[in-house]
């Protein structure tokens, strides 16, 4: 947590919103890894000789001086860190970094420390930048984004029976958080999406924190997209809406199909 | 004038209609109100007579999209100008910037926006499909792509990059060289600047 009495400190922080304000200023969203989400302007960024204004971009790994204040952080003197320069002329790796920094922006709490989050946002923008994996990274990012921050779903155990999950095709619930019995299945009206055997074990496979080589990683499209699907709906279910950068991504992902 | 002025309904009203304007907060907007308090009035009629005539005489080009008077904007009737080549900008306002530089001769297209995932802004969204058309229906030598150099403005400038590329025309695509600002600090400006700066260095012998 925030030391309260240090109203200025210095930070490591990713940039995951822009706005324009006023005539010359930017309202700034980042994620940082003991202070969780803070939301600041930058005096005068907008201006070609701001010192800042060129480190202040979206999904830059920056380290900076911020002042809070009583609503809006201030941001002075800034570095960057990490550009991630190799996705930036890239839609594919673009519209993924984008979606990846929208759900860190969701799960992330004002003040509240997450060095997990922060960690992971930081390898995940690495491994989009130097893999070609994208889909399987942007799975693996979904599933830790939520175990970082307290929502891993439950892959091992029938979360209607409590009983172990036996090798086979079952189904996922968001609402119950996890794995249900293909034979256990609940009467409450709870909706159900299909877990193939494949896709549980491409689950548990990702959800480890610790991956050292994501593209050595091969999986057929079918399970891709079923992990995707329950990711999706489970991210939507716990953070309580879409994700809008979800249907940019997505319509890059349909176009590269084509 | 006493506090209690504000709570005039004719003042209070100009008040708050001044603030709707951006970067204009309660301050600015008393102060702007009290100035037209002390106006001639046919001074204060001028204002908004040219207030509304915004909204009554302006509309879009239909070619390029940029505010205009006529149907075609003063740039897209003009013969003299190159109408092989388009220029992309995200808003109005950037075009009276690249026309003050006096080195451009070609024509603009106006998409009104970036590609903005996080704000739900898509290609949808912006006039992406209008300059596909115009591109299909004319002698389009080259486009030149003058969004922002930021995240947003490289993710509309790669898209229509690419949808450009689906055409069967042949057509330089081309965008804005980055460098050093005029008058900058090589030690405050950011690695992505330096970067094109350095790739893009040219030979001063």
């Amino acid at each position: 947590m925030r030391n309260f009495r240090q109203n200025i400190f210095n930070t490591e922080a990713i940039v995951v919103r822009i706005n324009n304000f006023g005539e010359s200023d930017r309202l700034i969203n980042i994620i940082t890894p003991k202070n969780g989400l803070i939301r600041g302007i930058a005096k005068g960024a907008k201006k070609p000789k701001s010192r800042i204004g060129g480190h202040l971009d979206l999904l830059k790994f920056i380290k900076l001086s911020v002042k809070i204040n009583k609503n809006l952080a201030t941001f002075n003197q800034t570095e960057t860190l990490n550009s991630f320069n190799g996705f930036r002329n890239n839609l594919s790796r673009m519209s993924r970094g984008i979606y990846m920094g929208e759900i860190a922006e969701k799960l992330s709490v004002e003040g509240a420390e997450n060095i997990g989050l922060f960690d992971l946002l930081v390898k995940s923008l690495h491994f989009l930048e130097k893999t070609n994996n994208f889909e399987l990274i942007t799975r693996w990012y979904e599933l830790n984004s939520l175990k970082v921050s307290g929502f891993s779903p439950e892959l091992n155990m029938c979360v209607e029976t409590g009983k172990e999950i036996q090798p086979g095709n079952h189904l996922f619930s968001s609402d119950k958080g996890g794995i249900v019995d293909i034979n256990a299945k609940p009467s409450d009206g709870t909706s159900l999406i299909p877990a193939s055997m494949n896709t549980i074990k491409l689950l548990r496979h990702l959800n480890k924190f610790e991956w050292k080589d994501p593209y050595k990683v091969l999986v057929d499209n079918q399970t891709l997209y079923n992990s995707k699907r329950i990711l999706r709906e489970y991210i939507h279910f716990i953070i309580g809406n879409p994700i809008k950068s979800e249907y940019f991504m997505d319509e890059i992902f349909h176009k590269e199909k084509i | 004038m006493s506090d209690t002025n504000s709570s005039l309904p004719s003042i209070k009203r100009l008040v708050e209609a001044f603030q709707r304007l951006p970067g204009i907060g309660p301050k600015s907007a008393q102060r702007l109100t009290y100035h037209l308090i002390r106006m001639k009035r046919e001074e204060s009629e001028e204002l908004a007579s040219a207030a509304i005539g915004i909204k009554d005489n302006l509309m879009t080009c239909k070619n390029c999209f940029n505010i205009s008077e006529e149907k075609l904007c003063g740039i897209c009737s003009d013969e003299n100008r190159d109408h092989t080549m388009i220029c992309v900008v995200e808003e109005p306002l950037n075009v009276l910037a690249i026309e003050r530089s006096r080195i451009y001769r070609g024509i603009f297209h106006v998409l009104y926006g970036v590609i903005s995932p996080v704000h739900a802004i898509g290609p949808e969204d912006l006039k992406i499909s209008e300059l596909v058309e115009r591109i299909n229906h004319n002698d389009i030598k080259e486009i030149i792509l003058a969004t922002n150099p930021n995240l947003e403005g490289e993710a509309t400038a790669a898209y229509i990059r690419d949808t450009v590329s689906e055409t069967d025309k042949n057509i330089e695509i081309s965008r804005l060289a980055r460098g050093l600002p005029s008058g900058s600090d090589i030690e405050y400006v950011d690695d992505s600047t330096l970067v094109h700066a350095l790739n893009s260095r040219s030979s001063i012998k």
